[in-house]
This record gives C-alpha cells, sequence and structure tokens, in this order.
C-alpha cells in the first residue's frame, strides 16, 4: 500500500509538469512507469507464492489474496499502459519509447497505436493483454472450478512475471534520455501507418496472449490430478476465441502485405508470418481433437500436449519475432540478451509442462477405444497428425537458416572440432520451398475437411458410404474435369478445385439432410428448419460454416496457380496488354502534405475497349524517412481476379514509370473465406445458456 | 465489508469513472488546459490509477479476512461425481448423435441397432451410479430387473475405472448430490437441477418449474464428489 501511495503522491506531483509538455526532474512519468512495473512485479511473484501456498495450506484467505492480486496486476498494467499513451499523446520525448516510435505531426490515432508499434512498448501492451484475460478467466471459472483456481493463478501469474522482469530488467518502455533530451521524435516507420497494421498485431496478440489461459488451466488439471473433462470446459471457448483471433490477424495480415508491400502477393512464408501460422495450425488441431475427448473421453494427454504446445510456440513466435535470431522484414532487430532469456524461459516450460504430463500419465489413460478406421474420430485423428506435421514442418524450415548459421559459428569458434564437416553458408529458405511440402499438404487437410463430416462417429456402415460419398465425388470431379476443359492445366490447380467441389457438395449434403430430417420430424419451413439445425447443434453447423470459409479461401489460393505478372515501363499516353485487360497511363501528379510528399499515377484499365476503373498506385516519401519512399498500391476488383498496379521507380521530368502489373484470379475469395471462417466461429462459440442447454438435452 | 463482487466491480469501476471526471474538471477549472487529447488521456491515467490502487486495496483486504479451509486439493482420481456426470452427458449425447447419424443415413438398421443399445444400457448404469439403487424409478428398476432376469446376469457393462467409488456416494439415503437437485412433480424422481426433462417419466421439467418442481439445497460444505 505505501508503494502504491507513493505512485500516488508522485502522480499528484508529476500533474504540473505534463501541462507544460516536458517534464523535468525526477518524477516524471518515465519514474512513475518504471515504478508501476516495479510494483508489478512484486506483486506478481505474491501472486505466484499465494496461489502455491494457498493450493498447498488449502487456505481460503490466501487463494483470494491471489485472486485479488490477478485483478490488482490487471490494474497496474492498465495503469502502467495509460501512462505510456499520455507519454505519446504529450510528446514527452525524455522517454526513448516515445521518441524512437512516434513525432508529433503524427495523427492522433497512430499516437495511440504507437504503443505497440515497437519493442518495448510491445512487450507491455502483451502484459496488459495477459493480466486482462487472466483476470477475465479467473473471474468467469472460479465458483466453477475453485479447485483448479489456485494453480491457475499461480501459472498465469509465473507468465505475468516473466514478461514484467523483461520490462523491468531488459526492455524497460519508460526509460529515459539520461544526457541531451531530444525535442523532437523519430516518428513511427510509414510502413506501418496503416489501419492494416493498426487492427493486425492487436489481432494477433490477442491469440497469442489468450492462449496463455488454457495453457494454465491444462497445467492446474495436471498439478491438481483433476485431468477430466472439467478443465476443457473452461477453455474450450477460450481456444476457439484465440483461434478466431489468430485467424482475423493471419489474413489481415496477409492483407496488409498484399496492400501495402506492392509485390503483388499475401504470404511470403516469412519467418514472423510463420511464427504467427505455428500456434494457429496446433490451436486448430486441439480444437478438432477436444471433441473427441469430450464424445469419448479418449485422447486426454494428447489434448494437454496440444494446449502445451500451442502455449510454448507463441512464445517461440515471440522469440523469433523479438530477438533477431531470424532474418525477417519485420522482426524488430538483434538482441542476443533477450534471445537467451527467452530460450531459458522456453527450457523451462518444457520440462515443467512435459514433466508434469509424464507424471500425470497414469491417469490420463484413454476411456474409449477406436472402433473402426471408418469413423470421425480416425478423420479427427488423422487431421491432427497432418496439422502436427505442418506446425513441425513450418518450424524446421523457418529456424533452418538460423540453425545453419550457428553451425558457422561453432565451426569458426572451434575449428578443431568442427573440422569433420563443410559448415558451409547460411541457408536461404525461400517460399518455394514452402510452398512445395505445404501444398500437399494443405490439400490433404481439405480433403479430410470434405471427408470427415460425411464419417459417423465411432462407425459408418458400408453401405451407406457409397450414399455418403456419391454425391460429393460427382460434384468434385465436375469440378476438375470443367476448368481443364476451359484450358486450365495446372495439376494442383485443378487438385484443389476439385477437393473445393468435394468438400462443398459435402457441406451442402449436411445441411441438406439435416434440413431434410428435421422438417420429417416436425412441420417446418425450409428456414424455420436451417435455422433450428444450426442452433440446436452450433457447434456442428457452425463447424460446417467454417469449413465453407476454408473452401472458399483454397478457391482463392488454387487462382495463385494461373497468376499472371508483368514489369513494365509506361509513358503517359502509352498502354500494355496483360490477359484480358488492358492499363494506359494517363498521367502523372506530385502533391504534398504536412506529413509526406507523393507522387501518382492514374492509370485506365481497359477490357473489351470499356474503361472499367482508373487505378492510382503512388509512391509516398515521408519527411521523417525520406530514403524509405512506401509503394501505394492500386487494384481493380472483381469476383473473378484482381487487376493489381504498383509503382516501382518514377521520373517525374520524362514520365518514364516503371511499373508491376499482376492479375491475381479468385484471390478476393480469400478474405470473403475469412469472414465466412469468423461467422462460422461465431456460430460455435454461440452462448453459454443455449449451449448448457443444448449439452443437456 | 463483504460486498457481492459483483457489486464490488460496479464500485471500482465507478469510482474510476468519477475521478476521470474530477480530475478533468479540475485540470480544465484549475490549470486552465484545454480539452484535448492529452488532457483526456491525464484524466485516464488518473481513472487507471485509482482502478489499480482500489484493486491493490481489495487484495490487501482480503489477505487481513480470517482464513478458512478452501475446497482445493482433492487426492488425484477422486473426481466420482463429476466424472459421472461428465459420462453421462457423453452417453446421452452420443446416443442422440447416433440417432441424428442414422436419421441422415450414415448408419445400416443393423450397425445402429448394436451400437446405440450398448450405449443404452450404458448409459443406464451411470445414471443408477450417479443416482444410487434407492432413487431408480420404480418402473425402470422393473425394467432392469426383467433385463437382469432375461440374461440371467446382470448386465456385463463395461464401467469407468473411477466409478468403483460411486456406491459408497450412493450408499447414503437417498439424498442430493448436486449442489441442487429438483424432484419431478409427476413421478418424484431426483433430477439435475438444470435438467429440461425428467429422466424417469419424460415430463417436461421447465413447464413444471415454480409450481411442483421445488429446488432442494446442499449444505454449502459438501466437496466435490464425496466427504470432506
Amino acid at each position: 500500500m505505501s508503494i502504491a501511495l507513493a505512485a500516488m503522491t508522485s502522480l499528484l506531483s508529476s500533474l504540473a509538469p505534463p501541462l507544460s509538455a516536458v517534464p523535468t526532474g525526477a518524477l516524471s512519468i518515465a519514474t512513475l512507469g518504471t515504478a508501476t512495473i516495479l510494483v508489478l512485479f512484486v506483486l506478481s511473484l505474491g501472486t505466484v507464492a499465494l496461489g502455491a501456498i494457498g493450493a498447498h495450506r488449502r487456505s481460503e484467505r490466501l487463494i483470494e489474496g491471489a485472486v485479488q492480486g490477478t485483478y490488482a496486476s490487471f490494474g497496474l498494467a492498465a495503469f502502467a499502459s495509460s501512462l505510456i499513451i499520455y507519454a505519446f499523446l504529450s510528446g514527452d520525448y525524455s522517454i526513448q519509447y516515445v521518441q524512437h516510435t512516434s513525432d508529433a505531426a503524427m495523427p492522433l490515432f497512430y499516437k495511440i497505436t504507437a504503443f505497440w508499434g515497437g519493442l518495448d512498448g510491445s512487450l507491455l501492451f502483451w502484459v496488459l493483454l495477459h493480466t486482462l484475460f487472466g483476470s477475465l478467466a479467473v473471474r468467469a471459472n472460479r465458483m466453477r472450478h475453485r479447485e483448479l483456481i489456485p494453480h491457475v493463478v499461480a501459472v498465469l501469474a509465473t507468465i505475468t512475471c516473466f514478461f514484467v522482469g523483461l520490462l523491468l530488467f531488459i526492455k524497460d518502455p519508460f526509460s529515459q534520455f539520461l544526457l541531451e533530451v531530444p525535442t523532437q521524435g523519430k516518428g513511427l516507420n510509414p510502413l506501418l501507418q496503416n489501419l492494416y497494421m493498426i487492427i493486425h498485431p492487436p489481432s494477433l496478440y490477442l491469440g497469442y496472449v489468450s492462449l496463455a489461459v488454457p495453457y494454465a488451466f491444462g497445467m492446474a488439471a495436471l498439478f491438481t490430478g483433476q485431468v477430466d473433462a472439467a478443465w476443457q470446459r473452461s477453455v474450450r471457448r477460450w481456444v476457439l476465441f484465440s483461434w478466431m483471433f489468430l485467424t482475423f490477424g493471419l489474413i489481415l495480415g496477409g492483407l496488409w502485405a498484399y496492400e501495402e508491400l506492392g509485390w503483388g502477393g499475401y504470404w511470403a512464408w516469412d519467418p514472423v508470418e510463420n511464427a504467427g501460422l505455428l500456434p494457429w495450425f496446433t490451436a486448430t488441431a486441439f480444437l478438432h481433437s477436444v471433441m473427441i475427448q469430450e464424445r469419448r473421453g479418449m485422447m486426454k494427454a494428447w489434448n494437454l500436449v496440444l494446449i502445451i504446445i500451442s502455449f510454448l510456440l507463441t512464445i517461440v513466435g515471440t522469440f523469433m519475432t523479438r530477438s533477431g535470431v531470424v532474418q525477417s522484414v519485420h522482426a524488430f532487430g538483434s538482441d542476443p540478451v533477450l534471445a537467451w532469456t527467452f530460450g531459458g524461459f522456453m527450457l523451462v516450460i518444457v520440462l515443467v509442462s512435459f514433466g508434469l504430463l509424464i507424471w500425470r500419465l497414469p491417469l490420463l489413460r484413454s476411456r474409449g477405444e477406436l472402433e473402426s478406421v471408418m469413423s470421425r474420430e480416425f478423420a479427427f485423428l488423422v487431421n491432427n497428425w497432418l496439422f502436427l506435421i505442418c506446425a513441425i514442418f513450418v518450424l524446421t524450415a523457418t529456424m533452418w537458416p538460423t540453425f545453419t548459421e550457428w553451425r558457422m559459428i561453432l565451426a569458426e569458434r572451434y575449428p578443431d572440432w568442427m573440422a569433420w564437416q563443410d559448415p558451409g553458408e547460411r541457408v536461404v529458405i525461400g517460399p518455394p520451398f514452402f510452398n512445395q511440402y505445404m501444398r500437399p499438404l494443405g490439400l490433404a487437410l481439405l480433403l479430410l475437411t470434405g471427408i470427415g463430416p460425411l464419417l459417423a462417429w465411432r462407425k459408418t456402415s458400408t453401405a451407406s458410404l457409397v450414399r455418403q460419398f456419391a454425391g460429393p465425388l460427382a460434384f468434385g470431379v465436375g469440378c476438375t474435369v470443367l476448368p481443364w476443359q476451359l484450358g486450365i492445366d495446372s495439376p494442383w490447380g485443378l487438385a484443389c478445385f476439385g477437393l473445393c467441389g468435394f468438400t462443398f457438395w459435402t457441406i451442402v449434403q449436411e445441411f441438406y439432410r439435416g434440413i431434410a430430417l428435421r422438417r420429417k420430424q416436425r412441420p417446418q419451413n425450409v428456414l424455420e428448419a436451417l435455422i433450428s439445425l444450426v442452433l440446436r447443434a452450433r457447434r456442428r453447423y457452425g463447424g460446417y460454416i467454417v469449413h465453407l470459409g476454408v473452401v472458399l479461401m483454397f478457391l482463392g489460393w488454387a487462382g495463385n496457380a494461373y497468376k499472371l505478372e508483368k514489369k513494365v515501363q509506361l509513358r503517359p499516353g502509352e498502354e500494355y496488354t496483360l490477359g484480358a485487360y488492358t492499363i494506359r497511363h494517363e498521367g502523372l501528379h506530385a502533391t504534398e502534405d504536412w506529413q509526406k510528399e507523393m507522387i501518382t499515377a492514374d492509370l485506365s484499365v481497359l477490357k473489351g475497349g470499356e474503361v472499367k476503373d482508373v487505378l492510382r498506385p503512388a509512391r509516398w516519401w515521408y519527411y521523417q524517412l525520406p530514403d524509405q519512399p512506401t509503394t501505394e498500391v492500386s487494384r481493380y476488383m472483381t469476383p473473378g481476379e484482381d487487376v493489381y498496379v504498383s509503382m516501382q521507380e518514377v521520373d517525374m521530368t520524362s514520365g518514364w514509370t516503371q511499373l508491376s502489373l499482376y492479375i491475381n484470379p479468385l484471390v478476393n475469395w480469400i478474405w470473403i473465406g475469412m469472414a465466412v471462417m469468423l461467422a462460422g466461429a461465431l456460430v460455435c462459440a454461440g452462448t453459454r445458456k443455449s449451449e448448457g442447454a443444448v449439452d443437456d438435452a | 465489508m463483504m460486498r457481492d463482487p459483483r457489486m464490488r466491480v460496479v464500485l471500482l469501476a465507478g469510482g474510476a469513472l468519477v475521478t476521470a471526471v474530477v480530475v478533468l474538471a479540475i485540470l480544465i477549472v484549475g490549470f486552465g488546459a484545454r480539452l484535448d487529447a492529452p488532457t483526456i488521456s491525464l484524466a485516464a491515467v488518473a481513472a487507471a490509477l485509482v482502478y489499480a490502487l482500489g484493486q491493490l486495496y481489495a487484495m490487501v483486504w482480503a489477505l487481513s479476512r480470517p482464513d478458512q479451509v478452501a475446497q482445493v486439493g482433492q487426492a488425484a482420481g477422486s473426481f466420482t461425481q463429476a466424472e459421472l456426470r461428465d459420462e453421462k452427458r457423453r452417453l446421452l449425447r452420443a446416443i442422440k448423435e447416433l440417432e441424428f447419424d442414422f436419421g441422415m443415413g450414415k448408419l445400416s438398421k443393423g450397425d445402429f441397432d448394436t451400437v446405440i443399445a450398448t450405449y443404452r444400457l450404458r448409459a443406464i448404469e451411470v445414471m443408477r451410479a450417479l443416482e444410487g439403487g434407492a432413487t431408480l424409478h420404480p418402473e425402470l428398476a422393473k425394467l432392469l430387473a426383467e433385463r437382469d432376469l432375461a440374461r440371467n446376469t446382470p448386465p456385463v457393462v463395461e464401467m469407468p475405472v473411477e466409478t468403483n467409488a460411486a456406491p459408497e456416494a450412493s450408499a447414503r439415503p437417498r439424498g442430493p448430490l448436486d449442489d441442487t437437485t429438483r424432484i419431478c412433480g409427476g413421478c418424484s424422481g431426483t433430477n439435475e437441477a438444470d435438467a429440461r426433462f425428467c429422466k424417469f417419466c419424460g415430463v417436461p421439467m421447465k413447464k413444471l418449474d415454480g409450481t411442483s418442481v421445488a429446488p432442494v439445497q446442499t449444505p454449502a460444505t459438501g466437496e466435490i464428489g464425496g466427504a470432506p
């Protein structure tokens, strides 16, 4: 309390300086912020101790203290975050982080979001979200799962401790300039001053950070030995929300790359993108396998493994992004101290989690057994293996260049030991390598998406197999043959179209038969039957809607096989024809605002001699970073394809404009697919009350 | 000061909000600040501080309370009732799903009959273990007895290992095992609090709500799944 009072007095004494915008003296926002982080660190340590001792002594008092400690740590994190936002808004450039990531000319909105624009602030943002989710999860479950709560609190507070420790000892966002306080900020990287970038990182963060909650519940279940389905009921919804945020963040990241970077694509298997994808794979696997445990009491240990790995991968992802061990366009830069700290933390997680798991293995025996290979359980099992293979492959391929680099360093340092082998060079693994392996894996998963729903739980009769598969197979074959007849010859593209058709028809058939069955049971019209069907079995039909989104996304990816691209130089008045479209250069114009200079080209898009749209790609030079011009893409969107133009070089005197032209077929279905997926996930999440009714019905 | 937790949240949030408004007023009236983003954010800082201090106070207050034994630390593996209820829910859902899948034509009649018979029997067994023989509806008991007679042996059903402890729990005289149980107005069978239909006579419980279905409260001291 005395520390808190000190904090209060220091805030009161700091009230006056902020009004004059540049705080000086010992009690500044920076000092207060650092002090808050210190208090938060001590509080988290105390919460860990209270939770652990409270559980051990069965002391209601200590446990309640630990629970309140969790809430209080959110309060302190919110206070520290509000301080740094205040520093941004008032332009307190005595704080290094504020000076590095903002300037006075930035719009208000970007000033606020600069909070998570850099490394130090993003760690504080992490702590804020983590404590928020921790508080929400504890509040929601403390009555239902009393016996798990002290352990959950202790695990969550340990994670808070780690991240607050990072803030306190390595990356203090409130650290000040000791000598000369600059009067101007450096400004946020212009690439990050974009609407997607405001939503995309927090969305990924929400997914990342919220995975700590299921992990904490899993660990608590292992600690207490209560490894029945109870812990999962608390976390299933969390994982679903994490999954939604991860999906949203990943695809928004793709959309950002597509609109902002100007290379005509949306996914380049960049290490940081992969870092977001890894926990997505395992979370998706968990969402499927948890159904087997719920229905059959099987795969208890496996589900815990998936939760542990998902959480671990979020830490691996953070490590990859922030330590500089991998080279990437959007890594935060190299930092060996951070790398070792994260490495140590990951090691502790692995040892403790899997140690506990092995200790509790006798309790995790399976209740049921597979009755038939032709069952949905088995399809889920294969699905789980494939997702895990995807995760392992992507992780290995992402880290491989780093491994080769380490080998080189070792060979340099210990030439005698390593003489037996050729150290080689730093290997670069590019998108083609990933695509080569991920394409078949993705298509196999799409196939399973189609097959799974056709199989019944437990056992599918051979006779009904024919009845189930006939329609989808016929439609799938049709979807392969038709594009082939239309002159499309890429085998991968054709396979993808066929599988999309197959899976699509499965979903339609499931809905159709479900509605028919329901109408047979009670008099309802089609719409009523559809709604009641979805509401009665939210998770089943919500899942099908998610699958429909997956099909649409695959359709978009299939279009990638028929992409056209060309780099051209045009002068005003000239034309270039690419595919069915003609691009005509109408002229250039230069403009400027208070932040940047802009050169914009006007390009008409013609199809069949008719002007469809006028595209305006541009180059922007920010005054803050004149040597890093940004590329502003312009595109003409249709359901069938995108005409996508970015400007590479421009010469205002002669009018020569170097343009990259792309025709990306079907690409917009990816974004539509995402929307459908999220809608389906929302149906799955549903409301607790009605779900309880279905469960018990 | 034992307040309702929800009340505490409302008080804290309200206090923080009031602080924000007061600080904003002081800044504008007292210091002549303009109503712009920095000023508003300073008010938000003050609100966050009040919230954090309130939570810290709640923590200190919780630690200053007299202690009592918490309902934690059960030995591993002793989760009979919760586990049984899970098993029951799983079996009932499995039966429902099987019926649905059969209706959709995914199972042949023969397969459906074999598989669903096993699940029905297991569901009955689990319910018996949950309620104890005493609370079985007479009709159902008769049916089971007939089934047993017909086979000349009790139904051999693979039961979960954990259910071994169930008879101890059910050895108590017919009494509520859960937090709340409801008695069906139609047949006096004991049902779970959240049951929508009586599992003995099939009468919808919801319609009887408030009239003949009386919630029965258990003493709050009971641990989950057995005696403390």
